[in-house]
């Protein structure tokens, strides 16, 4: 074939650009350390790592649902052990005051009091700025503090939260029905069982100490299943959070994996780098020797 | 054979001479004059024209040609790839810079704006009485709004940029099929020029780059040049193309009053034209209908909700994100401003605490909304889209480049200037000139003997 002057230099041209054009992708994917710098490198694997970087958003999604959750039950699982241990107290009280004498009942009326008006804290006990037990209502408080009774806008809705997809918790218990209730109090709730075991030790009434220190034991017992049942909640949410982790940590490796160089990759592409440079030098002196000269420098 | 036969036969070698010598420097001349064909004089030796038993020598030598080292195959060859390989680079272009509007490599993509959206309604579920919540949920719905309309808008500037570029290609596409007729015009009043044929060859081959046509040369060497049936130079002229946009806001190529767009079948022009009509606005139809049902089923959701005020999700007349167009990805915007109507609450008294209502907002990111896939599936079939769009551009111009390379170095076999092998030429050609104008200094030396004998 003839070669001609014209197709040296294109020749050449298209080497260099061959070669520079490598050594600046080689470049490129060392300065990000990533494998992958546009859709067109692999679109099948950016278009999963666009699917997986949701995936894990919505796993961080969960993770801060279980995180604002388990706050909320904690915070009602201790206030259901302090009401526990009120109950506890208002049946000691309860029982002491069938035994004593008319002038101590007044003592045992103002300790019934107290246990009372602790009960209501308890359940107008506050998270941040909400009212854990006020059902819907978090903002206002669940129980009227002057009369005991559930305020207006205290409901007995359940919130629900999702912690995964498909996974939704409880994570409230109301004052309705088990603390407080409308006017009138009964016998059914904490406060209105409290209630009438005062009125029935301000009366000396023995029959009527009976029956609320029976209810309140019935209570004690409420108390401790709706425990038991935030017990079973939070270990269900330790479940969905291990599960979540494991998941967030597959999907970040596969991830990862597709997306970023590996130390192994890194080094290879170093080599790459070096011996590219290493050619495209080579390229460039050949290049430079050989288009400087032609038969004209060696004619007369 | 005279003396003066001697003399005849030198000056003929002398200007044989000079004519090799000229064609020699006016390749080197040419060495890289883009599209330049290699000339080459045809010498041939003049009989002596005499009628003889016994051997005569002739009378010289003559130029008895100048040619072009043309390979008309080749060349058809190179034209018609160099007309994909224009194509296929400026379609790759395109691609590339949609590829980049969905870049999902980085962290900045709109696919993280989509979670963080649905991310934002999950916190409100949360914390449903809370103002911050709810701010922030405003604020992410703003951004994915101004990412999803930034898209739209980086597509449409493109798509005007591109009718710009094809406006300013039509006008030189008629530039040069101007030249050619003109050029036609002086190759049949003057058949032997090497250098307009030349410059016509190069004009035909920039006219392909911008869009493929087919030449035709007729019987007095004139090209006739074709945009599919329809012609743009011929005997009589050259006829001018035009562009517009229809009411669709689609490019219209014609030349006079036939519509050429179903006719280009490569080039430049053809790549403006795919690139501007069908994937970018593919493109922005997607864009449009996920910001469409995007809305609409937040928006639907948000109705059905009730506020923090207890009102419907909607009653204040505006709900989540303004009602979609029928520009839904460049109109997309938040159409609250007051975090209190965002409608978490499922129930008209639920308001705080009820969050039922933006748990099911926050679930639509799982939900098929969008002609039956999740948002972020839809979402990411459009990256994989623009990947495989912008890969398979990329290495079609790889194979092009590789193409034309091949077929510009055969054509340079043949048409290209060889600086060495001209200054072999040279030589040759000097040297002949130096022994012709010896011979007819002999010639000159054996007249003045003839002439001293009879002084």
């Amino acid at each position: 074939m003839r070669i001609t002057t014209q197709m040296m230099y294109s020749q050449f041209n298209a080497d260099l650009q061959t070669t520079m054009d490598s050594i600046y992708r080689t470049d490129e994917q060392i300065a990000t350390g990533k494998k992958l710098n546009r859709p067109s490198d692999d679109p099948a694997a950016v278009s999963s790592i666009t699917t997986e970087k949701a995936q894990l958003g919505t796993f961080a999604g969960y993770q801060d649902a279980i995180g604002s959750a388990t706050l909320l039950l904690k915070a009602t699982n201790s206030s259901l052990q302090n009401l526990h241990t009120l109950i506890t107290n208002a049946r000691q009280i309860g029982t002491n005051a069938t035994s004593a004498s008319p002038q101590d009942l007044a003592t045992y009326v103002s300790m019934i009091d107290n246990v009372i008006q602790s009960a209501m804290g308890v359940a107008n006990t506050k998270v941040g700025d909400k009212y854990i037990f006020s059902g819907y209502g978090t903002d206002q408080p669940a129980v009227d503090t002057a009369t005991g009774t559930l305020t207006a806008t205290s409901t007995a809705n359940l919130i629900s939260m999702q912690i995964n997809t498909g996974v939704s918790v409880n994570v409230n218990v109301t004052a309705a029905g088990l603390i407080s209730s409308a006017a009138p109090l009964d016998n059914t709730t904490v406060i209105g069982a409290m209630t009438s075991l005062r009125t029935a030790i301000q009366a000396n009434d023995q029959a009527g100490i009976h029956t609320a220190l029976t209810a309140l034991d019935t209570l004690s017992a409420s108390v401790l299943t709706s425990q038991a049942e935030i017990g079973v909640r939070m270990n269900r949410m330790d479940l969905e959070k291990q599960y979540l982790t494991a998941r967030d940590s597959d999907v970040t490796n596969s991830v990862s994996d597709k997306l970023m160089l590996s130390d192994v990759e890194i080094a290879k592409l170093i080599t790459d780098a070096q011996q590219k440079q290493t050619s495209l030098q080579s390229l460039r002196s050949i290049t430079s020797g050989f288009l400087q000269t032609s038969l004209f420098d060696f004619l007369k | 054979m005279s003396i003066l036969g001697i003399l005849n036969i030198g000056t003929t070698a002398l200007l044989a001479s000079k004519s090799a010598l000229n064609t020699t420097s006016n390749n080197i001349a040419n060495a890289s004059t883009p599209g330049y064909t290699r000339q080459s004089v045809v010498l041939s030796s003049l009989p002596s024209g005499l009628t003889s038993n016994t051997g005569t020598s002739g009378l010289g030598v003559s130029v008895s040609d100048i040619t072009r080292m043309y390979d008309s195959f080749t060349s058809l060859q190179l034209r018609t790839e160099k007309s994909a390989s224009s194509y296929w680079n400026a379609y790759s272009n395109y691609a590339g810079s949609v590829e980049n509007i969905f870049n999902e490599t980085s962290d900045t993509g709109i696919g993280p704006a989509i979670t963080n959206f649905f991310n934002s309604w999950q916190q409100v579920a949360q914390d449903p009485g809370s103002t911050v919540q709810r701010t922030s949920l405003i604020n992410a719905g703003q951004y994915l709004a101004s990412r999803v309309s930034g898209a739209y808008n980086n597509l449409a500037d493109q798509q005007t940029q591109i009718f710009k570029n094809s406006q300013d290609l039509v006008t030189q596409v008629n530039n040069i099929s101007q030249q050619i007729y003109t050029l036609n015009e002086k190759i049949v009043s003057s058949p032997g020029a090497l250098d307009l044929k030349d410059q016509r060859d190069a004009l035909v081959e920039q006219l392909n780059q911008i869009t493929r046509v087919s030449t035709l040369a007729d019987g007095r060497g004139r090209y006739n040049v074709y945009l599919g049936g329809t012609a743009l130079v011929d005997a009589t002229g050259s006829y001018n193309m035009a562009v517009s946009l229809d009411i669709n806001n689609a490019m219209q190529f014609s030349v006079g009053s036939t519509n050429v767009n179903s006719s280009m079948s490569s080039g430049q022009l053809k790549a403006n034209l795919d690139a501007r009509d069908t994937t970018m606005a593919g493109y922005i139809t997607q864009l449009n209908t996920f910001a469409t049902d995007l809305s609409t089923a937040i928006n639907n959701q948000q109705n059905a909700g009730y506020d923090l005020n207890g009102a419907l999700g909607n009653a204040s007349g505006a709900s989540f994100f303004t009602a979609p167009t029928a520009f839904a990805a460049r109109d997309m915007a938040v159409a609250l401003n007051d975090p209190r109507l965002i409608a978490a609450s499922g129930t008209i008294a639920g308001a705080p605490g009820d969050n039922t209502n933006a748990q099911a907002i926050a679930n639509l990111a799982n939900s098929g909304i969008i002609g039956g896939s999740t948002i972020i599936d839809f979402y990411s079939k459009i990256v994989a889209d623009a990947g495989a769009d912008a890969q398979s551009a990329n290495t079609y111009v790889k194979f092009q480049t590789s193409l034309v390379n091949q077929l510009e170095t055969q054509r340079q076999a043949t048409s290209g200037v060889s600086l060495d092998e001209e200054a072999v030429n040279l030589v040759q050609y000097q040297k002949s000139f130096e022994a012709a104008a010896k011979m007819i200094s002999v010639g000159n030396d054996l007249l003045d003997t003839i002439i001293g004998m009879v002084r």
